[in-house]
């Protein structure tokens, strides 16, 4: 078990480095890093004396070195909008951007699991194919086309909700519905696709040769076994959700790491989008190792094996 | 009266039907049998003859495409087949418990042997956990399972072969039923372990006199532990007796296929001696013997007439149109 | 796949045929914009500007859709915005898609080293933020519909990669293709001719999903200012304008993204009847 963990933690850390080495390598796509990561306002004194610092007169692998012990130090560059160190504002932000993507997540999960469920065991019924067809509906709605159409509706014309900022809980509301929608339709065919899996298997029928009512045998037998495929892929969606909820937040003006970055980005302030970048991967590598060592958890026979 | 009294299961002129792609299959084409109170009754015949449709569409444990569309299975006088959703949830596991060929995939691997064996007593008999937790040690131990307390929270897959069917022996006696359906219950283990779990049900079935319908495809098993025996061929049966009859004057023509023409002595010590050919599956309508293309002693008009069941000693039943017509 | 038979099947799906019948609609838009469009979607008329679906502006032009605030006839943008929507979302699957077949391939077949790199490769692509590379690319070098092209395609090549490595790894220790390593045949030979025909049928499946998804991302990335340049119609695009409006017009909104899902709910379609014709188990 512990060989395992290494391994993958060796893993995490190969890919971390991969991730730095191209966002170092980002910065010479305009030719120039040092006018990059400088305020756009700064004179050629400045940005000579800058590059002499940051000595982006040396050889490349010189300078990802030091590229890479600033970070591992902590030190991601300094935002020149706003006169501070790059990575606290992007942890400040961070817990923002991880509600609104956990939310949509929770929120598409609480459809999801009902719908998938019930498709499974009516398999191949009209409940079951209109089921699948709404779920197919909702991944094919662009998220933020369906954010601008719930503000149209429920705040401009029915006043109900806001429009944007994050002033309180309902502010949430839109921004996770937006998300969470499109997750509800690949969610629920998950569900439905391992449902089915584990429907089929011996156990469930040893489960009802037992007398068990059928509905301990799906809720209890089958659902405990679809849940670990299930959990694996969900996890995995939160990473990538991280990424994903940039457009959302442009839209909704939801004050997250996403928004932050686009707005470095547009604004030159290059420090920062750097930052957002190099952090979003960091949590989306932990997130994954996290989503396998809690499957080597809850599964009892993965844990023997490695014991 | 005396007699119906004793009948712990009638299955009566039983028909099932699969679907398949593009039709059905007659898995079960008009079975009838009888077992008595604490009666060990065999069913024996190749795969695909279907011995195991008949023990699903007795449980209602057919799978999604399959469906009894015919006869009655009487459970104590009670028809299964008719009989409504909760009642057979309360028969099942209860009344009429089942153990499965594959020991590995019929246990779920997520909960430990301890839980899975409780949970018929808490289903069925109100057991708290802690009087389901006594209880099943007992039952631990007496399938032969050392150690029970440590068991009791171990998971299938610690578990090897010969284990885990002991497990499933376990599970299906724990509440003492009036009949235990096995199906091919050592065919996935070890001969030596075989011997080992057939004189477990054996004894097991002594002290709570259940009848057992046991059902494989080894007719050495059969002949060893078997008051009666079936015989089934293509969804049907063709011939049934007691088990020194069956083997010492076998009527069918399959069935004497199966015993290879062998004198009793060697029976015990054999196992089955393949017949050449292959069985049918039955789509559409039956015209004339299913057996008839492979068999021996076939007649003229084996092709198109149909045998029925007859009677020619008393007690020993055959469907050959070797013995007459009609009954 | 057996040729007749696959087509027959489609005629009669239900869910295949609207399928079709969608996206075919949405090319023939595209490639024949000049004809269908009623009015050029560049020509901008201030005097008819924000005008509503069916109505008639004031010097006496009819907008089935509509216009947008410079007086731009919504249906034609529409019309022509299918252009960029397809281009991008075919082409950039198709590069993704070669891509990724080859280095799946490549990372089944040798196994190893080799591959443990390619899985590398895999989990860096999936860790970077897709977006944010995207938008950090673009800002750094500049709009224009080749950029957008690389740099979607490069978001997209995992799956095909991931898919094609776990049915080299299946294939690759059949009896056919150790029979063709011992006649002495090269491994790039043995990978094109023998590995690849069995491991292709999952790959058409990804292939539609992975253009859906593309024609999502590229909106987004327009409705970002990021895509083709403001003069090129796209739907993206219309979206953006449609959120700077949507209090008073909320047709500039409300169509283009219409478009938009109508396209993907074909292509998805069709792509759904394809995996269960082909390979029901597959989970994209």
């Amino acid at each position: 078990m512990t060989s395992y963990i290494l391994g993958r933690l060796a893993q995490a850390f190969i890919v971390m480095t991969m991730v730095v080495l191209i966002v170092f390598l980002l910065m010479f796509m305009s030719g120039d890093p040092a006018l990059l990561l400088m305020p756009p306002d700064a004179s050629r004194e400045d940005i000579e004396e800058f590059r002499r610092q940051m000595g982006f007169d040396q050889p490349l692998w010189h300078q990802f070195i030091q590229f890479a012990g600033r970070i591992a130090l902590g030190d991601f560059g300094r935002s020149w909008r706003f006169q501070e160190p790059a990575l606290p504002l992007v942890l400040e932000r961070l817990p923002i951007t991880m509600e609104l993507a956990i939310s949509a997540l929770l929120l598409s999960l609480v459809i999801a699991i009902p719908i998938g469920i019930i498709s499974a065991i009516k398999r191949d019924t009209k409940v079951d194919g209109f089921a699948m067809v709404a779920a197919m509906l909702g991944q094919s709605v662009p998220g933020f086309w369906l954010g601008l159409m719930l503000i149209l509706i429920f705040s401009v014309q029915l006043g109900w909700l806001p429009t944007s900022g994050r002033q309180g809980p309902q502010y949430l509301i839109l921004p996770a519905v937006s998300l969470g929608l499109a997750l509800a339709g690949r969610n629920a065919r998950l569900v439905r696709s391992c449902m089915l899996e584990v429907l089929n298997e011996d156990y469930i029928r040893t489960a009802r040769a037992k007398g068990l009512r059928e509905w301990r045998v799906i809720n209890k037998h089958a659902l405990k076994n679809a849940l670990l495929p299930i959990v694996t892929v969900v996890g995995l969606e939160l990473g990538f959700l991280l990424g994903g909820t940039v457009v959302i937040e442009t839209v909704f003006s939801w004050p997250g790491v996403g928004l932050l970055a686009v707005q470095a980005i547009s604004g030159r302030d290059y420090p920062v989008a750097q930052t957002v970048i190099l952090i979003s991967s960091v949590v989306f590598v932990l997130i994954n190792l996290t989503v396998d060592l809690l499957y080597m958890w809850l599964d009892p026979r993965i844990s023997y094996a490695r014991r | 009266m005396n007699m119906t009294d004793n009948i712990t299961l009638e299955v009566e002129d039983l028909y099932t039907h699969i679907g398949v792609q593009g039709g059905e299959v007659r898995g079960v084409d008009g079975v009838s049998f009888v077992i008595r109170r604490g009666e060990v009754f065999g069913l024996a015949g190749e795969s695909g003859s279907g011995k195991s449709m008949t023990a699903f569409s007795i449980m209602r444990l057919l799978p999604l495409r399959g469906r009894v569309v015919q006869g009655s299975v009487r459970f104590k006088g009670e028809d299964l087949v008719t009989a409504s959703a909760e009642r057979i949830s309360a028969l099942r596991g209860d009344r009429v418990a089942m153990i499965f060929q594959d020991p590995m995939t019929s246990l779920n691997p997520v909960f430990t042997i301890g839980d899975q064996i409780g949970e018929s007593l808490r289903q069925h008999r109100g057991m708290n956990a802690s009087e389901a937790r006594v209880k099943t040690m007992q039952l631990l131990e007496s399938v032969g399972i050392g150690d029970a307390d440590r068991r009791f929270g171990s998971y299938p897959h610690e578990f090897s072969g010969g284990m885990r069917q002991r497990v499933m022996i376990a599970m299906a006696l724990a509440c003492s039923p009036d009949l235990l359906i096995a199906d091919e219950p050592t065919t996935a283990l070890d001969v030596t372990i075989e011997k080992q779990i057939l004189a477990l049900i054996e004894e097991l079935r002594a002290d709570i006199g259940a009848a057992i319908l046991l059902i494989t495809h080894n007719l050495a098993l059969l002949a060893e532990h078997c008051d009666r025996i079936a015989v089934m061929y293509a969804g049907q049966i063709v011939e049934t007796a007691a088990t020194e009859e069956l083997l010492s004057k076998p009527l069918h023509p399959y069935t004497k296929a199966l015993l290879g023409s062998m004198p009793r002595s060697h029976i015990s010590k054999g196992r089955l001696k393949p017949v050449t050919g292959l069985p049918p599956t039955i789509t559409g309508e039956r015209r004339g013997c299913a057996f008839a293309p492979r068999c021996p002693a076939r007649m003229a008009h084996c092709d198109s007439v149909g045998p029925l069941i007859l009677e020619p000693e008393p007690g020993h039943q055959v469907r050959c149109l070797l013995f007459g017509e009609r009954p | 796949m057996e040729g007749h038979n696959f087509f027959r099947e489609m005629l009669r799906s239900r869910k295949a045929m609207f399928g079709v019948c969608v996206v075919s609609l949405i090319v023939l838009s595209a490639i024949f914009s000049p004809w269908l469009a009623p009015y050029d979607p560049g020509t901008q008329n201030l005097i008819g500007r924000l005008a509503k679906p069916l109505a008639t502006t004031a010097d006496g032009r009819f907008h089935p859709l509509g216009t947008d605030q410079l007086g731009r006839d919504i249906l034609s943008r529409l019309i022509y915005g299918a252009r960029v929507s397809l281009l991008v979302g075919t082409v950039a699957s198709l590069i993704a898609g070669t891509l990724g077949v080859t280095l799946g391939l490549i990372a089944g077949y040798f196994g190893g080293r080799i591959d443990a790199m390619i899985m590398r490769l895999c989990d860096v692509q999936l860790a970077l933020p897709y977006i944010l590379i995207a938008i950090s690319v673009l800002a750094l070098l500049g709009n224009g519909l080749i950029n957008i092209i690389i740099v979607l395609s490069l978001t997209q090549w995992v799956t095909y990669a991931r898919v094609v490595r776990s049915g080299t790894l299946s294939v690759k220790e059949k009896e056919f293709v150790l029979a063709a390593k011992a006649l002495g045949f090269g491994s790039p030979k043995i990978m094109l001719r023998y590995v690849l025909p069995n491991v292709f049928a999952p790959v058409i499946v990804i292939a539609t999903f992975s253009v859906a998804q593309t024609i999502i991302a590229e909106s987004a990335l327009s409705f970002l200012g990021l895509s083709v340049p403001p003069s090129i119609p796209s739907w993206g695009g219309m979206l953006a304008d449609g959120r700077t409006y949507l209090v008073v017009a909320w047709w500039l909104a409300t169509l283009p993204g219409l478009a938009i899902t109508f396209t993907v709910i074909g292509v998805n379609l069709f792509g759904d009847w394809l995996r269960d014709h082909l390979d029901p188990k597959l989970q994209v």
